[in-house]
């Protein structure tokens, strides 16, 4: 299965990673939005898959996303990945209670990346199917 | 499976080197602020903080390990300074600039993990993280005075917690903003309200609501601390943009502390009062501008080159059916339609050079630094003034010209102005002024580098040179004084010992010239002892187009940019005559040396001598004439490159295409100059070899 | 280049089934030239052409195609060839050189031939003498009955680049 995926980061060496990790070989189709306020552009129009949010962006942060989607109808059943670069921190706790499904610290191998937007939407199936 | 970080490397080098531009910038900016005593602004440092975290993240991720290693250690540091753990200090700022030339470095290694970099970054991070620290003064949480409520504060990150409690002690009173906001237009709409705002308020942060929007529109709930009182605010937002609630206060608010005030960001000048107005925003100018390959600016011009010739054999096959009546109201349309669309053209190509162009200001905001290093390394205290930062050039050679005048300001710095004694007890001020100007003058750019220093001494100069072999002490004895001056250009004149660099390589003045030289441009020094020199560079505004003289040599078309070109005047042969083996003429009163160029390039020349022309050149302060056939006219000409084969054939700049398929090739003045003055093997022999 | 340094060998078109290499063959001075297909990478009419001074002797000039300044060069003349007979120049072969294309000017272009790899004599260090631009040489069959096998001098683009100066 092609995951929809977002990717919300302000830095464009962020997104272009993402995009090319997870690209290759039809695992995902990857939009990008580099403001949170983009981002919700995006969101209002498109039902995604999985959504992976930077915690740490000007304006709207990580956070303020992660609640807004939880409440969203057509975005609850995304599978939310929040990163941030310090795993402990405060703003991690904030987003595990807000509804991130999985926290990735930076900096994080193409690899970890994929295997965890495969472990999560495996999961999500054995819950729904 | 390809690894997804090879095509992907450019775009990591390429934002690194952004962020660490703008944390430049911004440590700078925070200098300033520290050096007036003056509070710092949180935003700017949060925008440092910004910039170093971004960098950790994305030097982790593409495997920048050194990189990574100390952006880590600065993001602790920078952290405890925005959640006011700890304070601004001269220790804390050198620390700080110092990491700039360090991620500058690591980031140009070939090898991002070198090992033999590790003890080096460890060093540093150790000196990094010996910068204390304190708790804050615990004072109870200023949060509990007001009804936030727990599904705001849950949704902030911590630094916007502690922005809300700073805001919160400083007096400032909570409030929320809703406003509903088209999704299509949000971006404008975020910055008129930022732009409105900016003064009156600090917005902590944006929540979305779920409430009141749809699938094109959003209600957000700005949150913001003020000082203005609430009447106002509401006046200033209700109506245009929605609704101005105060949050409740449970409780008196502490008094405001009398020497915490808050600096509106941006208000700052990097420069004196002599900078233009324009010139800060020429230093934080990333935000409205795209990256743009210069290859692909060379072949978008290549393609206007082609539509050129397009329109011009589209002339021609209108030209050819001139004869026939029946046709004349439309080829008179065509013709009228085909000067529009050269017009357009020429329009399209100047705009596209236009992009080429870059303002100085990205060069100059680079000295700024050095000059702070440079003045504390030798104990002296400089200004640095600078005038013209937007004037724009070719980026290419403002990119070529950032190695010469780095040299030529740690010269005025090093050499120039004098320690603090000394300028005191000569009634100087204690802090010396180094000026970076530049403007346009006609077809150039000149920029001048002058410090009010010590400036130089012609005789000793004239001393040095002839002692080191330079110069016999005859030819010595004739210079005049600019003459001596001059002297400092001379290769051997400054030894390693004298020169001071950042990396290890031998610059000279001489290395200077050349190098402006060879961007086809001219450089000359002005000094007076006691009281400064300057040095001027002027170069031409871009390297891609030019205006040229053509003319042929041989039947052959050549292309001489206009730079160069002093007069054309009627070649007299009679009037030729050889002093020391060379050929010269007299053109009011001064001896001129000539160079013939069809014996030079082993062409036939014109049969009838006595039309030829001599172009008088100048390069410096020498002269030279250059023998042709015909003067054609003068044209703006594109250069293009020989290609790496040919391009070691001495004499050519390049090669232009004047339509019709003629290709001109372009004369390098410089290198003819050179060639002409620099060694007498490299004559012909003058007699023409027909 | 030293004169037991590798020379370059023709590799196989990746997209052929039989591992066979094409290689265009031109006709300059009174020799055939071989250039693998997949370094030319146009044939031109020979457009108006401007000489450089001071160049050296195997460089006709420089041409403008589409814009681009592409160098000229001649074969024989690089190759040190006495031509007896020179025709006119009859078409310009773009060649890929890795930095840069170049020209080369030849009388005409002869065929595009499929070689065999076994059909090719790489130039051995033994022949150190013979220049660097070689590859080797080839023995193609002739298309027509009344002309022999033509011996096909291949050319390695690579070796136009570097040696040139």
């Amino acid at each position: 299965m092609t995951f929809h995926t977002l990717i919300v980061d302000d830095s464009s060496a962020v997104r272009a990673f993402v995009r090319a990790a997870l690209e290759n070989a039809d695992f995902a189709r990857v939009q990008e939005a580099e403001t949170g306020f983009e981002a919700l552009q995006l969101l209002a129009s498109n039902a995604f898959d999985v959504v992976i949010v930077d915690v740490n962006m000007p304006d709207i942060n990580g956070l303020e996303l992660l609640a807004f989607m939880k409440k969203s109808p057509r975005q609850q059943g995304a599978t939310k990945i929040l990163i941030s670069t310090r795993a402990d921190s405060l703003d991690a706790k904030r987003g595990a209670k807000l509804g991130a499904d999985a926290f990735l610290a930076k900096p994080f191998e193409v690899d970890d990346l994929r295997k965890l937007i495969r472990g999560l939407a495996d999961r999500s199936e054995e819950v729904s199917g | 499976m390809s690894d997804p970080r090879d095509n992907v490397q450019q775009e990591f080098l390429a934002e690194a080197q952004e962020l660490v531009e703008a944390l430049s910038r911004d440590l700078l900016l925070l200098d300033e602020a520290h050096q007036r005593a003056e509070r710092p602004d949180s935003s700017l440092i949060n925008e440092i903080f910004r910039s170093v975290h971004t960098l950790k993240g994305i030097a982790g991720m593409f495997g920048y390990k050194h990189v990574g290693t100390i952006a880590h250690a600065l993001e602790d540091l920078l952290d405890d300074l925005r959640l006011g753990r700890t304070d601004i200090g001269d220790p804390l700022l050198d620390v700080l600039f110092d990491s700039v030339e360090r991620f500058q470095r690591l980031l140009a290694l070939d090898d991002p993990q070198a090992p033999e970099e590790a003890a080096g970054v460890d060093a540093y991070v150790a000196a990094v993280r010996s910068i204390g620290t304190q708790p804050p003064v615990e004072e109870g949480d200023p949060l509990n005075q007001y009804a936030i409520g727990s599904a705001v504060l849950s949704v902030l990150t911590e630094y916007e917690e502690h922005r809300l409690r700073a805001c919160i002690r400083e007096g400032m009173q909570l409030y929320r903003l809703r406003a509903t906001f088209d999704l299509t237009a949000i971006d404008d709409s975020i910055e008129a309200l930022r732009d409105i705002v900016h003064d009156d308020a600090e917005i902590i942060t944006y929540l979305p609501s779920l409430e009141g929007g749809n699938d094109e529109s959003i209600e957000l709930i700005v949150l913001l601390a003020s000082r203005v009182p609430e009447t106002e605010l509401k006046a200033h937002f209700e109506g245009q943009y929605g609704t101005v609630e105060a949050i409740e206060e449970q409780k008196h608010l502490p008094t405001v502390p009398p020497n915490l005030t808050s600096i509106p960001p941006g208000s700052q000048s990097l420069m004196s009062e002599l900078e233009d107005e324009t010139g800060q925003a020429s230093l934080r100018s990333v935000a409205n501008s795209v990256r743009v390959d210069i290859r692909k600016l060379d072949d978008l011009m290549n393609v206007v080159g082609e539509l050129s010739l397009v329109r011009s054999a589209v002339g021609r096959a209108v030209a050819g059916l001139d004869g026939d009546p029946k046709y004349r109201q439309s080829l008179q349309e065509l013709d009228r339609l085909g000067r529009g669309f050269e017009r357009q053209l020429s329009e399209l190509r100047t705009r596209i050079l236009d992009v080429r162009m870059v303002p100085l200001g990205q060069v100059f905001s680079k000295f700024a630094r050095i000059v702070r290093q440079a003045a504390r390394e030798h104990d002296k205290q400089v200004r640095l003034v600078v005038t013209g930062a937007n004037t724009e050039m070719d980026k290419l050679i403002v990119e070529e010209l950032a190695d010469p005048l780095m040299h030529l300001v740690r010269n005025a710095i090093d050499h120039g102005i004098e320690s603090v004694e000394t300028r005191m007890r000569l009634a100087k001020p204690a802090e010396g002024t180094l000026a970076l100007n530049a403007y346009h003058k006609g077809r150039n750019v000149v920029i001048e580098v002058e410090d009010d220093g010590g400036g130089m001494n012609a005789h000793k100069l004239r001393e040095k040179a002839v002692s080191r072999g330079l110069l016999t002490a005859e030819d010595g004895q004739d210079l005049t004084r600019q003459g001596m001056l001059d002297l400092v250009f001379l290769p051997g004149l400054s030894t390693n010992s004298e020169v001071t660099d950042l990396s290890g390589r031998g610059v000279g003045m001489d290395v200077v010239k050349t190098n402006i030289l060879r961007m086809g441009g001219v450089v000359s020094i002005a000094s007076e002892q006691g009281i400064g020199t300057k040095i001027t560079v002027t170069l031409p505004i871009t390297l891609a187009i030019i205006r040229a003289l053509i003319i042929t040599v041989g039947a052959r078309l050549f292309a001489l940019p206009i730079s160069a070109v002093r007069e054309a005047i009627p070649f007299a042969p009679q009037d030729v005559r050889t002093i020391q083996g060379r050929k010269v003429i007299t053109m009011r009163g001064e001896t001129l040396p000539i160079c013939d160029l069809a014996p030079l390039f082993g062409l036939r020349g014109a049969r009838q001598q006595a039309s030829r022309f001599v172009i008088v050149c100048e390069m410096g302060n020498q002269e030279l004439g250059f023998v042709v056939d015909e003067l054609v006219g003068q044209e703006d000409v594109i250069i293009k490159s020989l290609g790496p084969t040919l391009s070691s054939v001495r004499g050519f700049a390049g090669a232009s295409d004047l339509g019709d398929k003629k290709l001109a090739l372009v004369l390098d003045a410089p290198a003819l100059f050179s060639e002409y003055f620099g060694g007498g093997e490299d004559l012909p022999s003058v007699e023409a070899r027909v | 280049m030293t004169a037991g340094a590798q020379r370059a060998t023709l590799v196989p078109d990746p997209g052929s089934d039989d591992g066979t290499i094409p290689v265009v063959a031109v006709l300059a001075g009174s020799e055939t030239y071989g250039f693998p297909l997949s370094a030319v990478r146009e044939i031109l009419m020979p457009p108006p052409l401007t000489e450089v001074p001071r160049s050296a002797e195997h460089f006709l000039g420089v041409i403008a195609v589409r814009g681009q300044i592409i160098t000229l060069i001649d074969l024989p003349t690089l190759l040190k060839l006495e031509v007896l007979d020179r025709q006119p120049l009859g078409r310009v072969i773009l060649v890929d050189v890795g930095d840069e294309l170049i020209g080369v000017a030849v009388d005409r272009v002869v065929q595009v031939s499929q070689l065999q790899p076994n059909q090719i004599e790489y130039a051995s260090a033994m022949s150190a003498d013979l220049s660097e631009y070689v590859i080797g040489v080839a023995r193609i069959p002739s298309e027509s009955s009344s002309v022999g096998d033509q011996m096909v001098i291949l050319i390695d683009p690579g070796a136009l680049l570097g040696g040139l100066k």
